[in-house]
């Protein structure tokens, strides 16, 4: 995680990204949810996000580098649904090419594509971050 | 509504649970198919939002576990699915799934699909209330049907019935059993002098006694006009010994018998018994042809059926 920050950052701020990382319609859908007083309750859960992703990314890594592909196969999948769910369409294809190469024994290509994705969440993280100050 | 969100991802357990309390419901979060499962048998489930891959249980096993329960509450099921997984979700609706959404679940779909499961859940719970209500009316139509409902004595149906019982316990477990049956001594005479209501006044103070006398095995009937069948699981020394006390008894009530030819002015009972040997309409037929000797003995009596045997006991004593 933490030898990646370097680059990954390098990469989320070039403004030559074409897509942005996330898909802000779906914020604009999770923003729609309300708590019992009917406030928005869409900063506690990008904090959850923001929060829990690094720890699992963390814990992809130790998978990928101990040879272990059926927890990489698994934890893409879970990572998939996550960042699905919050709008990171391109995080959330890299971790389904992720549990693919798993599924089917290439280490090699988990190796890359765990690094791919690692860069995508600080992408990711500094979009959110951005928009957060932003509204 | 009580809504069981079931994912492993723990960022998408939490967005579906929020948005599930968000829309004024409860959200039972889960993180297993089999902790799905002990939600639901644990309090009233009214809708399943479950993934369909997970580590352990499936989604669709899931589904199929809640639908194999035994429970008339209906419990409504939405299958959350990948966009590109149409097979996945043909599957489950044809196993049970109400309902498939698609991964990431929109709020506002899932807002939608509440909106309906709530009307399902709806229906089906009135449903469920009128079945109950249904089976309860059955039983208590099933009670009236065979209640006599003057004398509240059981009618000629369920004596058909339990004699049919009665018959098959005598020819399996050879227990034996007796019938000792009534009529009113000159119950024309009442009618007639008194009219027909005062005629049903004396038959249900009859059958009032009647009901005093029996113990709880035994059974009484209206078996015709002014005509009760009383059944009684014993030998017949035992059932005549029974049939001759209820004669009695009627007779100690002293219900006034207006217009009664002879001495007597309270209503008496004849009886003929017949130990329940054969058929039912065989043995039916020997109490009824016991019956009419008692009754042209000079009534008030009792006449056993077939007796080969003395009852000094009773002889002395009437």
């Amino acid at each position: 995680m933490r030898e990646h920050r370097g680059t990954a950052t390098d990469i989320g701020a070039s403004p030559e990204t074409e897509r942005p990382p996330v898909d802000e319609t779906v914020i604009e859908q999770l923003a729609s949810i309300t708590d019992g007083q009917g406030l928005s309750v869409l900063s506690e859960l990008l904090n959850a996000f923001l929060l829990a992703v690094p720890a699992r990314l963390e814990a992809l890594q130790t998978a990928v580098a101990g040879g272990d592909l059926s927890s990489v196969a698994h934890q893409a999948h879970s990572l998939t649904g996550s960042a699905a769910s919050f709008g990171a369409r391109g995080m959330a294809d890299l971790c389904r090419l992720l549990r693919a190469a798993a599924d089917r024994g290439d280490l090699g290509a988990s190796r890359v594509l765990v690094g791919a994705v690692l860069d995508e969440f600080v992408r990711v993280r500094s979009w959110l971050v951005a928009f957060g100050s932003r509204t | 509504m009580n809504v069981v969100v079931v994912d492993d991802d723990p960022l998408v357990r939490l967005v579906l649970a929020k948005a599930v309390t968000g829309l004024g419901h409860v959200s039972l979060p889960a993180e297993t198919g089999e902790e799905a499962l002990q939600l639901v048998e644990r309090q009233p489930v009214d809708v399943v939002i479950s993934d369909w891959m997970m580590p352990g249980m499936t989604g669709l096993e899931l589904c199929q576990h809640i639908r194999g329960r035994d429970s008339m509450e209906y419990v409504y099921f939405m299958l959350v699915t990948a966009l590109d997984d149409s097979e996945h979700a043909l599957a489950g609706i044809a196993a049970g799934v109400d309902d498939c959404l698609v991964k990431p679940v929109r709020p506002f779909d899932l807002r939608l699909r509440l909106m309906v499961a709530e009307r399902v859940t709806d229906l089906h719970r009135r449903l469920a209330e009128r079945q109950r209500g249904l089976e309860r009316t059955n039983v208590d139509l099933a009670a009236t049907a065979r209640q006599d409902p003057l004398t509240g004595l059981g009618n000629r149906l369920r004596m058909n019935e339990d004699l049919e019982i009665f018959k098959s316990r005598r020819d399996r477990y050879h227990e034996p059993f007796g019938v000792a049956l009534f009529d009113i001594d000159h119950f024309k005479s009442l009618n007639d002098a008194a009219g027909h209501q005062a005629g049903d006044k004396a038959l249900q103070r009859v059958a009032n006694v009647v009901r005093r006398q029996l113990r709880l095995a035994d059974q009484a009937y209206r078996y015709g006009g002014e005509e009760l069948l009383v059944v009684l699981p014993a030998g017949v020394r035992r059932v005549a010994a029974a049939a001759d006390r209820i004669r009695k008894a009627v007779e100690q009530e002293a219900i006034p018998h207006p217009g009664r030819p002879g001495p007597e002015t309270v209503v008496t009972l004849s009886v003929g018994v017949a130990a329940a040997e054969g058929d039912i309409e065989t043995f039916l037929m020997a109490a009824d042809a016991a019956l009419y000797q008692a009754k042209s003995q000079g009534r008030n009596r009792m006449v056993v059926a077939g007796r080969w045997f003395a009852l000094p006991e009773l002889a002395a004593s009437s």
